[in-house]
């Protein structure tokens, strides 16, 4: 097999979440309209991360004529998707705010040789604002002078440095890992490839072999020398159409762990894994997955429960599964995953693991839930949960948690954080806030308060305020009429009323409790509680 | 020669091999190496430790929170032992404020939130396969709990030497929770101060917390004054959270 790099686009939008975030839409699904842009003219992609698409030049650019043509066709076809995704949410946005959600929106698209320098392509595509076409055969000249600061930014197209999914971690790692070289002197690639391997490999351990490849222009994994192992078909047939999603994946489950046991068998494991879905009424939907250091089972029904949720809500089947086939595109030599001393996975991430996906077998995969950053100024609506089966716990970073690099939000509570707190969906306790003569405190457009609060009354017990913080106006949107919101956020310090309830004795006479209230459409209602 | 005996080593661990805790080889194990060994206690942060005779949450005891701070404590208890690479459940507290356990201290990717059935032999049966997999767990009992399905889970959480947290959540937002527990440690936490606020002005910044620890495994019942959240909490960044750079 000759150690040749494929020729491959790469379009790149550096700030999908950000934009994703402005259009109020998880950065999954909204990507999935530029997805389908692009399948348009490419039938089958790679969504590495939601913000980065792959696939192949091979049969695409023969068919539209060149290279040059097929970058001009997609570029023209995303700014299409991307002008479209926007003005369908933003309605009657009015220019400002248009342009801001514009920036965040700004993509490249690149062909060159090879994951890395078709990533460094995009990237100047994007300042460039136009496509750029690396010609064939020159990428590794090419490449040699790109600064290696460019690796930082294709983190996501050309994986982790260590075991592991792109995260947050390993954007610091990259970091690290380019300091060290601009401090060694080596600023280009051409520098870096200048080195010898083994050189690399004695200061960077297994990623300094892949460092090495990079640089000089190859992919990143080595072509599997030796006798591939014997075929497996991996299909999954139902007798009758399958309706429900978790059946699909659960039934799937099983087979993905055959395969990567099987592959595993073998020494080897699969980078590249295409998953072809089909309903009964032969809809289809094929994509292609990637993940730098090889599929563990889960890391297969995570790309499979991805593809399946962008299906259904994209094409809408119209009838049940029948069908789920997973065939493995690339292989590499399996380094095996030793567990690590300091860092990395431990047995006690392992063990956390099996508990967890034992529970959701019994209970169902909704009742266990891992919380995700989702950055916003009502304190339920902070971190939103995610099923525990659509994270792979044993990799699970601080970074895949929280993502602190958004930075505080204004008008977000301040410390203390809320033990407690209530979605205005939830149903949250009835709150009624009083004033001294037992009227319903309202606050008016100018956010004063038509009296001082005196008592507030949850459910069927009565509070007496004792101190209070506010009001505080929260405007959102205001922009956008549909998905506008005004509220205001009262902090009431308060202790229960004595004689109106018959436990008194139990609770102590001091003991006053803190919480927050919001005024929203003219009702107040619970929205945390300082337990 | 060397490498072989690591490819042998490696090579288990390749092959997925179904462990059930209960059956089989590890309860072969467990009866011929007769009873668990006696593991370090968790670890728990500053102002906490000095609370708890043993410097630390002793594995396999139920410690049981009250109080109006109950959760706050909780989660602060908890904190020391996430940043050490422990994993927290935290079962039937939907509303769960993740950014006050962040500012407890406690490290966010190694929180799970379970919601089981209320039924109480549901409810200890998926209590019961978290407590497999997980050091801490932060719970809130069902009313319909029966306390023969407490006993049962306690036994567990002892055998499996984790640290079980029963809370007493706010009655203004749940059905009455029953402490059907017999708790190892009893930790009452109020506040005795909230500084910050005013008629109308200001905001809360601090909470000043009374916690006094007592039960049947406290020889004498111990008291402190602390204030949460404690700036030590969360300042001190964990070792483990962050992998070693490649340099």
């Amino acid at each position: 097999m000759l150690d040749t790099p494929t020729r491959v686009v790469v379009v790149q939008f550096p700030h999908w979440s950000s934009f994703a975030f402005a259009l109020g839409r998880s950065a999954r699904s909204a990507f999935e309209p530029i997805v389908r842009a692009v399948v348009a003219h490419a039938p089958l992609v790679e969504v590495t991360a939601p913000g980065v698409i792959v696939f192949a030049t091979r049969g695409p650019s023969r068919y539209v004529g060149g290279d040059e043509s097929l970058a001009a066709l997609v570029h023209s076809a995303v700014g299409d998707a991307v002008r479209a995704t926007a003005g369908d949410t933003a309605g009657a946005t009015i220019g400002s705010a248009f342009d801001a959600q514009r920036s965040h929106a700004a993509f490249g698209v690149g062909i060159a040789d090879g994951r890395l320098a078709a990533g460094i392509a995009s990237q100047h595509a994007l300042r460039a604002s136009e496509p750029v076409v690396v010609p064939a055969n020159e990428s590794s000249r090419w490449l040699a002078t790109a600064p290696v600061r460019s690796l930082v930014d294709c983190v996501e197209v050309i994986g982790a440095v260590g075991a592991g999914v792109p995260g947050a971690d390993d954007v610091a790692s990259y970091r690290d890992v380019v300091s060290l070289l601009e401090r060694l002197g080596l600023y280009r690639f051409g520098d870096v490839a200048a080195l010898d391997e083994s050189h690399l490999v004695a200061r960077f351990g297994a990623f300094g072999r892949d460092l090495s490849r990079l640089s000089r222009g190859l992919d990143r994994h080595p072509p599997l020398v030796g006798e591939p192992p014997p075929d497996r078909v991996c299909l999954l047939q139902f007798d009758g159409p399958v309706e429900s999603r978790d059946t699909v994946v659960n039934a799937v489950e099983e087979l993905a762990s055959q395969l990567v046991d099987h592959l595993g068998a073998q020494g080897v494991a699969m980078v590249r894994l295409h998953v072809v879905i089909e309903s009964d009424h032969g809809e289809r939907s094929e994509r292609m997955w990637y993940r730098s250091e090889g599929f563990s089972a889960r890391a297969v029904i995570e790309s499979l429960r991805w593809q399946l949720d962008a299906w259904i809500l994209h094409d809408a089947p119209t009838s049940g599964v029948v069908m789920v086939r997973l065939s493995p595109e690339q292989l590499i030599v399996n380094a095996g995953r030793q567990s690590a001393l300091w860092g990395g996975e431990r047995d006690g991430d392992r063990h956390a693991q099996r508990a967890v996906r034992r529970v959701a077998d019994m209970n169902g995969a909704d009742s266990v839930t891992v919380p995700a950053w989702r950055g916003d100024r009502d304190p339920a609506r902070m971190f939103q949960f995610v099923r525990s089966d659509a994270v792979d716990l044993e990799r699970r970073t601080a970074g895949d948690a929280v993502d602190l690099a958004t930075g505080e939000w204004r008008g977000a509570l301040p410390s203390p954080a809320p033990s407690l707190v209530f979605d205005s969906t939830d149903d949250a306790p009835k709150v009624r806030v009083l004033d001294s003569l037992g009227r319903a405190v309202a606050i008016d457009a100018r956010h004063a308060m038509s009296a001082d609060p005196a008592c507030v009354c949850i459910d069927d017990d009565t509070y007496d305020v004792v101190a209070w913080a506010g009001p505080w106006p929260v405007e959102e949107r205001w922009w956008d009429a549909r998905r506008a919101r005004r509220a205001v956020r009262l902090q009431l310090l308060v202790r229960q009323r004595h004689g109106e309830r018959s436990d008194t004795s139990k609770t102590d006479a001091s003991a006053s409790r803190a919480m927050v209230a919001v005024l929203e459409r003219r009702t107040w209602r619970l929205a945390a509680i300082y337990a | 020669m060397r490498l072989r005996r690591l490819v042998a080593y490696v090579r288990p661990s390749l092959g997925r091999t179904p462990v059930r805790y209960g059956e089989g080889v590890t309860t072969d194990l467990r009866t011929r190496l007769g009873a668990p060994t006696l593991r370090a206690p968790l670890p728990v942060v500053d102002p906490l430790a000095s609370l708890f005779a043993e410097g630390g949450l002793v594995r396999g005891r139920t410690v049981a929170c009250t109080g109006d701070a109950a959760l706050s404590t909780a989660l602060a208890l908890s904190a020391a032992a996430t940043r050490a690479g422990s994993w927290l459940a935290v079962v039937d507290v939907p509303n769960l404020g993740i950014a006050a356990a962040i500012e407890a201290g406690v490290a966010v990717e190694r929180i799970v939130l379970a919601q089981p059935p209320h039924a109480s032999r549901e409810w200890v049966t998926t209590v019961a396969a978290l407590v497999e997999g997980f050091d801490v767990l932060i719970v809130a009992p069902p009313a319909s709990l029966s306390a023969n399905d407490a006993r049962r889970l306690q036994t567990r959480i002892m055998a499996r030497q984790s640290v079980l947290i029963v809370v007493e959540l706010p009655a203004l937002t749940s059905s009455a929770s029953s402490n059907v527990f017999s708790s190892d440690l009893d930790v009452r936490a109020d506040t005795v101060a909230w500084s910050g606020i005013e008629q109308g002005g200001s905001h809360i910044t601090q909470r000043t917390v009374q916690v006094r620890v007592e039960g049947r495994r406290c020889a004498s019942p111990r008291e402190r004054t602390i204030t949460l959240p404690c700036p030590t909490m969360s300042s001190a960044q964990s070792p483990c959270s962050t992998p070693p750079r490649v340099s």
